[in-house]
């Protein structure tokens, strides 16, 4: 069990890290300085209407996923956060 | 006088106004549209409630064919008019309700409805049309305002909405929206939920008003303005008014 939540944890890292880099240099979004990873992106101006169409893309080719209707309705989109949360569990069940 | 009749009294009259308000000729929006609705250039779309035809003459630069759908005949000359100075001989329009749509079961990879909703009479019917015309693992898109979710402000908002539109009907809410496809076997595959910045004073001429509902209107803004609730989605900079609006864009697929 214990070996299990590394491994959890290690992906969740490498989660974090793909997503990060990606919004770094599609929106220049810099986390730790003024901006928090819980922070709403929209309404801090980070990602607009093609931004949000532009992050659903990516993060459906890069992690081979596809939303459901359920995430698409919930706010996973909104918050750094929320989407490193989303996606790592994605990933774990397609695994 | 019936209402579908009224509204298209009202679309005949402020046809013109409607087709220079820069919110219907925004190129911007239709870009984000085009893309938000995936498609592609073999596409055929169908747009109803389609008004002067903005949507349908960007998209049939783009894509195989277009066919627009309006109630209003005035409506549907300047769409005619676009699409003939714009070239597009696969660009169509026709000038009929959109309870019934005239095309056979699936004869579009798109169906897409913006800024229609809040003026239809009854969303089910033009809904479910819009999915029978959709072709299996086409999409069916809507663009338009949505409830706040607060009942003071919905009953603020909407009140002023007919004040300055009387063809405006409802607006949805987001989860009303949702249901639609539910109801109608459609997977929602994408959803936007935004606040539109509308100048107020652009807002309202838009549209064709009495002077005795300028006046309310005029009174209704004051009020407003003085209630912190309703104020946060009215606000005013350098003079200028704005209404910050909720606006849904919203996707599915037709399984």
């Amino acid at each position: 069990m214990i070996c299990r939540g590394v491994k959890e944890n290690v992906k969740r890292g490498m989660v974090k890290e793909r997503i990060q880099k990606f919004m770094e240099e599609a929106f220049q979004a810099r986390f730790g300085s003024g901006l928090a990873e819980d922070s709403d992106l929209f309404k801090a101006g980070v990602i607009d209407s093609f931004g949000y169409l532009k992050l659903i893309r990516h993060l459906e080719n890069d992690f081979g996923i596809k939303f459901s209707e359920e995430e698409m309705l919930s706010n996973v989109f909104v918050t750094f956060s929320g989407l490193v949360e989303c996606i790592s569990q994605k990933v774990q069940a397609e695994r | 006088m019936a209402d579908s009749l009224l509204a298209r009294e009202q679309f005949n009259k402020q046809a013109v106004n409607f087709n220079n308000w820069a919110v219907t000729q925004d190129e911007r929006n239709h870009r984000f549209l085009y893309d938000f609705f995936d498609l592609a250039e073999s596409d055929r779309l169908l747009d109803v409630a389609c008004g002067t035809g903005a949507f349908s003459v960007y998209a049939g630069r783009k894509i195989r064919a277009v066919w627009g759908v309006d109630i209003s005949e005035k409506m549907v000359e300047i769409a005619v008019e676009s699409a003939a100075r714009n070239g597009l001989s696969n660009v169509n329009f026709l000038c009929c309700g959109v309870e019934r749509l005239p095309f056979a079961d699936s004869s579009f990879e798109c169906v897409v409805s913006k800024s229609a909703f809040h003026h239809l009479q009854d969303c089910q019917t033009v809904f479910r049309e819009m999915a029978r015309c959709c072709r299996k693992l086409g999409r069916v898109g809507i663009q338009d305002i949505v409830l706040y979710g607060d009942n003071r402000l919905d009953s603020f908002f909407e009140a002023l909405e007919r004040k300055i539109d009387l063809s405006h009907n409802r607006s949805l809410s987001k989860e009303e929206t949702v249901e639609l496809y539910r109801q109608n076997g459609l997977k929602v595959t994408r959803l936007f939920e935004s606040v539109s910045e509308l100048r107020f004073d652009e807002y309202v001429s838009h549209a064709v008003q009495t002077a005795e509902a300028k006046e309310e209107i005029r009174k209704m803004i004051s009020r407003g303005l003085k209630d912190t609730g309703i104020s946060r989605w009215l606000v005013e900079r350098n003079g200028v008014s704005y209404w910050r609006r909720k606006v849904l864009t919203i996707a599915g697929e037709k399984l």
